[in-house]
Formats: structure tokens, C-alpha cells, sequence
């Protein structure tokens, strides 16, 4: 059945659903409806819900009750996601699954509370120290955001992985109408867990640190072989670029709903335009950018940022095509027009 | 003498969208001064400061949390200057914030409310598609806590039953329905009129004439507080 709900509370419900039965979080704007969310629900849902100390807490919470095997997920907002780093990178070190979301605000440092994608180059790079990667999924929709919580969930369990899912202040206030129901669950052995043996089985740990070096080695190529059967398996692309488009307009996010706009305007224009946007901004969909028609001859980046995804799409694209960008930033939001001028510079020449 | 109309509802009910609208209809029907006051101090998002300047326009103004009435300021922390425009009986729209915890606000307005003696008239904004108040029972049950938080309780309630862009005269209607079952219900004094209800022109068009059961309507074109991406 159709409900209406907010980005925020969407997230927790469908997390929910999926089955989570940790959760630890922190406040801060704009993701407080999802510790509130959650401190009434998830107890209700037969889980666990703590207000931690501090981002640093819970994360760190999040790592514990991931070891004993349940579905966790915590939450912030861009600075308290920079704290969880550190605890971040345990948690991939430790091969532990987790759903980490991200309700991303304007920066650097304290920044403002306005929707902003500067958090782009922390969220796919790693991020904290280390080896390592974490799927990232960015939903453009209050429904996306739903069906995408549910397969952070099992690509965290299947793969063993910290999993990001960013979701801008905007979506995450925005209500929309959408369906929250439960999927098919897949099967996963977590014969790995600290869920109390009774001497039935061996000591598990779950633990990051190893002082050989040829231990940890094999540590970190086991977990990159993992990493490229995700790059294989879980890449995801909205890619609407059609034969004889001449620019394609590549943006994620809530802000790709901007661009949506900003193409039909450029119809009206009478330029054809498309529209490129990555759901998983790691792995990124580097391949869409080498099967692009013949007619595209321009590629614009549209970020909320000084331009982050920027680097991914001149990656993808390898110097094949020119390709520009048109960004806002501290919270301030390109409208529709401002993306459909800038292609329209690019493509009638002079920019 | 204008009217003090203090607009509750769950999060995410619409309120913020009926208090510009109501401001609009006022404006063009009463006149001027009209003042928002824009309470919400929980959600930096969808709030009735963002369209200060349109509003302006209309002889409208917004006063709220913030300096400036910026949109980027969390600060729980209200410039009661409206308070003076209650003592004048003025026509003012209180937007609380959503929920039980908006209402906190409304006890620092008692007094000016009391000195101004204008006629009060404390609405409710209800969505059946709203998880929360999805069931006549669910929205009685809504108004009874807000009234249990509340030295005043809720006069009247406003149907805003709706799904966003998808909503068919059909959502309005069912949530209509479930509107006059909660306002007969137990537990909140008199039966409570529905004083409003709130709809896109062409669904309104769309509904026979005396379907709608409420004493006034609240006819937009588009949603105010949606840009056309959203």
C-alpha cells in the first residue's frame, strides 16, 4: 500500500523491514528524524536502539553488535560521518558487515545545514586509514532511497562490508508517496560471528589488527577480490542518454532531479540532452562513459560541490570527449534553468 | 479585528502548505498586515521563511527563529516580535513545528494571546496517507494528545488528504471521510468542525459540488512549497 513518508523516516522503516536490530546514532541536522525514528520503532521491532555518546560511540557500537552477527545501521549528517571514519575503517578491516547513512550536509567543517555533495571524494576514496572501499548507494527518490536500504543490507551481509548510503538533507526531509514492503531474503552464513559458541565450535574473533605482514597482506587481497566481484555485481546506473543526444548531463542524488528538469527545458530549447546517473557511486559506473552514442559530444558534471564525481566521470571518459561542469555549493541548489544555460553554452559553442 | 490561527498537525501534514495558503486567501480577501509567524524550530527544511520574499508581496510577513530569517540557522531560539502583532489582533498564522513538540511553542504565546482577546482558532491539519494518522481513531487520538499538551485546545480540523503529485479526488475524500469520523470522536469536547479543506484546483474541479463537507475550501494552483524538481 501506498504511505506517504519522509526520506529520513523511509530509511528507518525500510531498514526495519529489512530486518535491522541494531541501531546507534548520534543528532545532528538535517538526519534527526532517524534516531527519533528509530528510539520509538526499533525497540517496537524487537531491537536495540542507544542515543551513543558521540558519532565516535556509535559507530563503534555498530562494530560490536555487527560482530554478534544482527543487522546494524547508524546515522549522521557529513561532520559526524568524518567522525566515524576511524570507526569505519574497523569495521572494513574487520570484514563486518554494517549500513551507514549519511543525510549529507553542506561543508567543509561545520559547515551549514543546507543539502551539498562536497562529501563525494570521503564517501568513495575510503575514507578513513588503510585499504579499502565501501559500496556507496545515492538514491534520487524517497522509494529509491527504500529499495536501495534494502540492498545495502545484503550486499553489507554478502560481501561483508561496511555499506554507505547517502541521501542529501533535501531527500531526507522530502515526503513522497512510496511502498515499504518486505524482499526475499538471501541467504548468508555467518558462521563468522561471536554469537557465543558453548563450546559447540571454535573461538571466532573478529578483529582488524595482524602483525605479520604476510597475514595482513592476504587479508587485504582477499577483501579486494571481494571488491571486484561488487565492482562486477552491484554496479548501478540510471542511464538515459539516447541516440542522438548531443550533451549528456551526469549528476546523483536529489540534485539529478534537478538536472531531469533541466533536460526537458533543453528540449524546449531545442537541444537534446541526456541524463547519466550513478545509484552506486562505488563502484562507479566508469562503463557508461565508454559506450555513449556517437552523437554526444559534450559531457557536463552537475554537483552540488566544487566538483567531486567530477574526477570519476573524467576517469570514465579517458580524454575521449570534452567534459565540463556546473556546480553550486554551501548549500545553495542549481535550479533547472542554471543547468539547462550551462548546456546550452557548451553546446551552442563558446564555453 | 483579525483572527490568531494556530496551525498544528503531524510532521509532514501539510501545515506549513495550508499556512501559506490561508495567508494568501486572507490577503486577498482581508488585506494586509498578515504576519506568519513560522514556528517551526525542529525542521530546517520546508519552512514558511523560504518563501519570505514571495510572500512579501502579497503584504505577508514571515517572522521567525532566525536572523535575517535565514534558512541555514538551527538555532532553537525565537524572536517573539510577533507577539505584539497577537496584543494588536492582527491576523496572525502560527506554523508550529510538527507534532507533540511543536505545541512547546504555543505556551509563550498565552499571554499575548490573552491581551490581544482576538478570536482564536486552533486547527489541526490531517492527511489520511500519513502513517501516522491513517485511521479516523489515529487522528483523534493525535488531536487529544496535542490538546493534553495544550492550555487551549483544538477548535477545528483541516482535511489534507493528499499524495503529492499523484493525489486523485478519491485521497481527498477517503481522508474527508476519516476527518469527520475523528472530529465526532470521544475525548475532544465538542464535536470539532472541519473548518478547511485543502486541494489542487483540478481536483476540485473534479469533485461534485456539496461533496465537500468542510465549512471553507483552500484552492491552489500548484504546491508553494515544492520547487518543480521536487
Amino acid at each position: 500500500m501506498k504511505i506517504l513518508m519522509k526520506g529520513n523516516e523511509a530509511i528507518c522503516e525500510a531498514a526495519i523491514v529489512a530486518g535491522c536490530k541494531a541501531f546507534f546514532g548520534y543528532p545532528i541536522t538535517p538526519q534527526n528524524e532517524i534516531p527519533e525514528y528509530m528510539s520509538l520503532n526499533m525497540v517496537k521491532a524487537g531491537g536495540a536502539f542507544v542515543q551513543a555518546e558521540s558519532e565516535i560511540g556509535a559507530i563503534n557500537m555498530c562494530y560490536g553488535a555487527s560482530a554478534s552477527g544482527v543487522r546494524v545501521m547508524t546515522s549522521s549528517s557529513s561532520p559526524g560521518i568524518a567522525l566515524k571514519q576511524e570507526g569505519m575503517s574497523y569495521l572494513a578491516g574487520a570484514n563486518l558487515p554494517c549500513v551507514i547513512v549519511n543525510v549529507s550536509r553542506s561543508g567543509p567543517g561545520l559547515g551549514g545545514i543546507l543539502p551539498a555533495q562536497g562529501d563525494y571524494f570521503q564517501m568513495t576514496r575510503g575514507g578513513g586509514n588503510g585499504d579499502y572501499y565501501t559500496p556507496v548507494y545515492a538514491p534520487f527518490s524517497v522509494q529509491e532511497a527504500i529499495d536501495l536500504i534494502f540492498k545495502a543490507f545484503d550486499v553489507a551481509d554478502l560481501y561483508r562490508t561496511p555499506v554507505q548510503m547517502v541521501a542529501d538533507g533535501m531527500l531526507g526531509q522530502m515526503m513522497e508517496p512510496c511502498v515499504i514492503e518486505p524482499r526475499a531474503a538471501i541467504n548468508v552464513d555467518k558462521s563468522w560471528a561471536t554469537d557465543g559458541n558453548s563450546g559447540k565450535r571454535p573461538r571466532n574473533i573478529v578483529n582488524s589488527l595482524n602483525l605479520s605482514a604476510e597475514g595482513l597482506e592476504q587479508m587485504n587481497k582477499e577483501r579486494f577480490a571481494r571488491y571486484q566481484e561488487i565492482k562486477k555485481n552491484e554496479t548501478m546506473v540510471d542511464n538515459r542518454v539516447k541516440d542522438g543526444d548531443e550533451i549528456a548531463i551526469v549528476a546523483y542524488g536529489a540534485p539529478s532531479r534537478v538536472a531531469v528538469n533541466a533536460v526537458d527545458e533543453l528540449a524546449a530549447r531545442g537541444i537534446k540532452a541526456g541524463l547519466i546517473r550513478p545509484i552506486t557511486l562505488w563502484p562507479y559506473p566508469y562503463d557508461v562513459f565508454q559506450n555513449l552514442p556517437s552523437s554526444v559530444k559534450n559531457i557536463l558534471v552537475c554537483e552540488l560541490s566544487m566538483g567531486q564525481m567530477l574526477d570519476d566521470v573524467k576517469i570514465g571518459v579517458a580524454g575521449r570527449l570534452p567534459v565540463h561542469f556546473y556546480g553550486r555549493c554551501g548549500g545553495a541548489i542549481f535550479e533547472p534553468a542554471e543547468i539547462a544555460d550551462a548546456a546550452e553554452k557548451i553546446v551552442r559553442g563558446g564555453a | 479585528m483579525g483572527r490568531i490561527y494556530i496551525v498544528s498537525g503531524f510532521y509532514g501534514s501539510g501545515k506549513t502548505e495550508f499556512c501559506v495558503n490561508l495567508a494568501m486567501k486572507l490577503a486577498k480577501t482581508q488585506g494586509g498586515p498578515i504576519t506568519i509567524a513560522d514556528l517551526d524550530v525542529i525542521n530546517p527544511y520546508f519552512r514558511s521563511r523560504e518563501k519570505k520574499t514571495q510572500l512579501a508581496a502579497h503584504g505577508i510577513e514571515v517572522m521567525g527563529n532566525a536572523l535575517e530569517n535565514s534558512m541555514g540557522q538551527d538555532l532553537p531560539a525565537v524572536s517573539f516580535a510577533f507577539t505584539s502583532r497577537i496584543v494588536r489582533a492582527q491576523n496572525v498564522i502560527l506554523d508550529l513545528a510538527g507534532g507533540e513538540a511543536g505545541i512547546k511553542l504555543l505556551a509563550l504565546c498565552y499571554r499575548a494571546i490573552e491581551a490581544g482577546a482576538a478570536p482564536v482558532e486552533f486547527l489541526c491539519v490531517v492527511n489520511l496517507f500519513r502513517p501516522e494518522t491513517n485511521s479516523a481513531a489515529k487522528m483523534a487520538e493525535f488531536v487529544r494528545k496535542i490538546n493534553g499538551m495544550s492550555k487551549l485546545a483544538v477548535t477545528g480540523l483541516v482535511n489534507n488528504g493528499h499524495m503529492l503529485h499523484d493525489t486523485t479526488a478519491a485521497h481527498v475524500l477517503a481522508s474527508q471521510q476519516a476527518a469527520l469520523e475523528a472530529a465526532k470522536m470521544p475525548g475532544l469536547g465538542a464535536a470539532l468542525p472541519l473548518r478547511y479543506t485543502m486541494l489542487r484546483r483540478d481536483i476540485y474541479e473534479g469533485i461534485a459540488p456539496g461533496e465537500i463537507k468542510s465549512q471553507e475550501v483552500l484552492v491552489f494552483e500548484k504546491l508553494a512549497m515544492r520547487e518543480s524538481w521536487q
